[in-house]
């Protein structure tokens, strides 16, 4: 039976597709008209449909995080070749029809496969065939000779000119030789705005766009001295020039753009960078007016129930609830919710800022008097989140219960005798059982009956004393309560 | 010609076509500027206020959403930093919330007008990092327990306890898990009577999104969490065969309840999430103790008449309103008659284009000539219209036809309708007051979804029909 591709996209495709192609609420979702992954062998097109495809992707120049579910076992073979046949000739595409028998080779071929596809795979069994190249008219020059510093080129003769209708800045063809320099002249079309450009290299490097140098490398080193720098261009053609200088031994060279309004780079080298960019716009969350902020989410370093909190200052933590703890501190810029506030907000964000110390990996409440010492591998005391207070200030005071007892576990930032986090135990209730505290694991400096350093960090405590073990500090838990100082 | 183009436009204006616009206002509430308000549940509180959470994990207090100017609508930030809540209610003045990872209760102890304290309840299941371990919880039902379902791990996995369950947590915290099976929850919430129902996307071992019936102990057919069972020493539930069919499965095993209501993949709707009864005693419109469904990806909200066949939910769908901003995940019904809703399309598109929204809808108080009620009867159906039908036309079987389909129990993604069959209308027979039809019906087939579709049937007062067609699930045929 003859199948209408345009009704079954309606129904299958166009919710999030939308019905003219272009990406469902003003591209928020993958646009299908004009797209590269589309045009070309539908094979990469008929996967899609029918394993589906997950984890980021970059389609027209946007990078989009999202997930398009398999629909292989909702749609007969007749359904997807309609539908793609449909895609391919919509909106301006101008593809090939899409045979019932590629869809069933497709089918067959990819029978046992169950997980959904991502970009990186595809593009390795189907490359884009319809990419426009990053740099058009792009040609090389290559120059033999020993330099420890970048030559002035046009004083050297090329012992080769070649065009590079790839349109990409590639020293391949010479990566098995040493004692070269390379140059390579293209033209860049931009959109009005700011340009960040992206260069690393092994060795030296220079790029310059209209005739002005732009970044540059002057000494022989690996990679991993990558350096970027912001310029304004005008709507159009630019010239781009690349040097390049290779000593000897290992050879690395990395050139990228990050356009006007994108989240991630373009890269103009066949090597891609280090530098990559975020697939979500930031949105760095700070206190408000003086209150701290809370952001209950997955932070990197600790657990699912992670509560973070940036206080004034510019001092922050990441409390797990699964560990009761604060498992992590930090300073300076508290944490990017950008990641979790776009898309589906996929996977853990690390803190913003700088300095973090991991405290504590696990459940930090036991049973443990200074007799038997040792941290125990499990926690001992049966332990419960209630939840937490905020006083008129915004500054949260944790409560667990252990064995019956509950615990306050008050923070805030004080800036004197100079800026530190300063945290507040209490007890309330009987306590059963000497209860310990597991304050820090990992690798110390400077023990002292009320102080300890670890990653620059300087923890001090007053109304108590640590207890040192191998890898472990201790607070035993008083009914009087205890002080901790947390500073840098 | 002057009269001619005349008599024109008043003959065109007779028989328009019914619109929304006719039977219910549908109204924005306008949003603090400037804010994302991803809208992930509604709350009624006292004094005609509505606390909204947002997917950001805000919480913000709306005065004014009663009122008859929308303009004069003011908010205040309650809370901040939660956890994509999905689910709030108002009691005994705190507020009550599920989110990703725990119920919590909030209120303002010190009276400043912002949260200040925030008591975990329940944090007994598991989450692990992935986004898509959402949390759906319902109000308190008659016991004081709150119900969540607990989606999948990636929507196909179960990589934390109790993934694929619905438990239920008890106002001190206590968790009792209590049905197995379930995929991807878009919302959940009660029937008129107080039985649980929730919305389950369509996905693995589900090959269309449906309403279905939390029975306590039940399985709802994926079996992908199945081996949680063992840390509450609870029976195994069933492990169905892929391929098969929900019928043929659920005749082996005594647990499994059938989806009470499928809604057809893109004919009705793609992704239902919030659930309300229609309590108000008729200040929505006629239809007293039905359901609500919202529906994100289509912008929608679906009407279900449901009904109780061999202790087995089963029921009919209706296309309702539509046209909404965003897509809609939280229903909630005021019992004077107002429906607030909002949602977002973060990560899933919708048909409304706007990026989030906050709405209400009213009822004009103009009943629109809707199929009202469809039930089963040992022989066919039954129908009951808003109004009388013009006798006539409803009498003719020729305006009547019906398809009916069912899917793939699968392991894999969705399925297509599968097992077509073409039940016969074989009589149509029309009560004396005219607002009922019954209909015999040849070769319906248990467990098939029957797509009712009416033509040329108007009222008698010449009123056409606003949504000719009705998506009936027959788990159960009665004696």
């Amino acid at each position: 039976m003859a199948q209408d591709g345009a009704q079954l996209y309606g129904l299958y495709c166009s919710a999030c597709h939308a019905a003219d192609g272009k990406g469902a609420t003003g591209g928020q979702f993958p646009p299908l008209a004009g797209s590269e992954w589309v045009a070309g062998t539908a094979d990469r097109s008929i996967k899609i449909v029918l394993q589906g495809l997950h984890q980021p992707i970059e389609v027209s120049g946007k990078t989009y995080n999202l997930e398009m579910p398999p629909q292989g076992a909702a749609l007969t073979d007749e359904h997807i070749a309609a539908i793609l046949t449909y895609v391919r000739s919509a909106w301006g595409n101008k593809d090939s029809a899409v045979s019932v028998d590629q869809v069933k080779k497709v089918r067959a071929a990819t029978l046992n496969r169950k997980e959904y596809w991502t970009a990186p795979e595809l593009l390795k069994l189907h490359p884009l065939e319809n990419v426009k190249p990053p740099l058009a008219n792009l040609i090389s020059h290559h120059y033999k000779g020993q330099f420890d510093k970048l030559p002035d080129l046009t004083k050297l003769k090329p012992d080769a000119v070649e065009e590079e209708p790839s349109g990409f800045i590639d020293y391949s063809d010479y990566a098995k030789t040493d004692h070269f320099a390379m140059m390579w002249e293209g033209e860049l079309e931009t959109a009005a705005g700011k340009h960040e450009f992206h260069l690393d290299s092994d060795d030296m490097s220079r790029l310059i766009v209209d005739g002005n140098v732009v970044l540059e490398i002057k000494t022989p080193g690996p990679i991993g001295r990558a350096v970027k720098k912001t310029i304004q261009l005008t709507k159009g053609v630019h010239k781009i020039r690349v040097e390049y200088c290779e000593v000897a031994n290992l050879e690395g060279l990395s050139v990228g753009v990050k356009m006007p309004g994108q989240r991630s780079i373009k890269w103009l080298s066949r090597e891609k960078g280090s530098a990559s960019g975020k697939a979500w716009p930031e949105i760095i969350l700070a206190p408000v007016a003086g209150r701290p902020v809370i952001y209950r989410n997955f932070i990197q370093g600790s657990t699912a129930r992670g509560i973070g909190v940036g206080f004034p200052g510019e001092m922050n933590i990441a409390y797990s609830a699964d560990n009761f703890a604060p498992e992590m501190i930090w300073s300076g810029k508290f944490i990017d919710a950008g990641h979790h506030w776009t898309d589906r907000g996929i996977g853990y964000e690390p803190p913003a800022g700088d300095g973090i110390v991991n405290l504590t990996k696990q459940k930090v409440f036991a049973f443990v008097s200074e007799e038997n010492g040792a941290w125990p591998a499990t926690s001992s005391a049966p332990t419960r989140f209630r939840g937490y207070q905020l006083s008129p200030q915004g500054n949260p005071t944790f409560l667990v219960e252990v064995a019956g007892a509950k615990i306050f576990d008050a923070y805030e930032s004080v800036s004197s005798p100079s800026q530190a986090l300063q945290r507040s135990i209490r007890i309330d209730g009987n306590v059963t059982q000497p209860i310990s505290l597991l304050v820090f694991s990992g690798a110390f400096q400077d023990a002292k009956p009320d102080r300890f350093s670890a990653g620059g960090l300087t923890v001090q405590i007053s109304g108590g004393a640590f207890r040192y073990g191998k890898n472990t500090v201790v607070l035993d838990l008083k009914g009087e309560g205890a002080k901790i100082l947390y500073s840098w | 010609m002057k009269s001619l183009l005349f008599s024109f436009i008043m003959a065109s204006a007779a028989i328009a076509a019914p619109v929304q616009s006719d039977f219910y206002l549908r109204e924005e509430i306008p949003l603090p500027p400037g804010e994302v308000m991803e809208i992930g549940s509604v709350a009624l509180l006292p004094g005609q206020k509505v606390a909204v959470s947002t997917r950001r994990g805000d919480i913000w207090i709306c005065d004014g959403a009663y009122g008859a100017d929308l303009s004069k609508v003011t908010w205040k930030k309650f809370a901040q930093g939660q956890h994509e809540p999905f689910g709030m209610f108002w009691k005994d003045g705190w507020l009550w919330m599920t989110q990703r990872p725990e119920v919590t209760r909030m209120k303002d102890a010190d009276g400043d007008g912002v949260a200040d304290t925030f008591e975990t309840i329940c944090a007994d299941w598991g989450i692990n990092g992935d986004y898509h371990e959402y949390a759906f919880g319902t109000d308190p039902d008659k016991e004081g327990n709150i119900w969540i379902t607990l989606c999948l791990t990636g929507s196909g996995g179960a990589a934390s306890n109790w993934r694929g369950w619905c438990v239920r947590v008890t106002p001190d915290g206590k968790m009792i898990p209590t049905c197995s099976g379930i995929r991807s929850p878009g919302g959940i919430g009660f029937n008129a009577k107080g039985d649980v129902f929730y919305c389950d996307n369509q996905g693995l071992w589900n090959g269309s999104s449906s309403l279905k019936w939390l029975k306590p102990d039940s399985f709802q057919g994926n079996p992908t969490g199945n081996k949680y069972h063992k840390l509450a020493n609870l029976p195994a539930p069933p492990e169905p065969v892929s391929g098969s069919r929900v019928e043929t499965e659920r005749a082996k095993f005594p647990t499994y309840i059938p989806p009470a209501v499928v809604f057809p993949h893109g004919k009705v709707g793609q992704s239902p999430t919030g659930i309300v009864p229609d309590t108000t005693g008729g200040k929505f419109g006629p239809w007293q103790e039905q359901l609500y469904v919202a529906e994100q990806c289509h912008s929608q909200i679906q009407r279900v008449c449901l009904e109780q066949v061999n202790g087995i939910y089963q029921g009919a769908v209706f296309h309702f309103l539509e046209g909404f901003e965003a897509g809609l995940i939280p229903l909630r019904l005021d019992p004077s008659g107002i429906i607030f809703t909002g949602g977002s399309n973060r990560g899933w598109a919708s048909r409304g284009s706007k990026k989030f929204n906050f709405e209400r809808v009213r009822w004009t108080g103009k009943t629109p000539f809707e199929m009202q009620t469809m039930y089963a009867t040992p022989d066919g159906f039954e129908i009951t219209f808003t109004e009388p039908v013009d006798a006539a036309a409803a009498a003719d079987v020729k305006n009547y036809s019906m398809k009916a389909w069912t899917y793939i129990l699968q392991s894999s993604y969705g399925s297509p309708e599968v097992d077509p069959a073409t039940p016969v209308i074989a009589s149509a027979k029309v009560s004396a007051d005219g607002k009922k039809v019954r209909l015999k019906v040849d070769g319906r087939v248990k467990g098939h979804v029957h797509h009712l579709q009416l033509s040329n049937i108007k009222a008698a007062s010449g009123a056409e029909m606003w949504h000719p067609q009705a998506f009936y699930t027959l788990n159960e045929i009665p004696k």
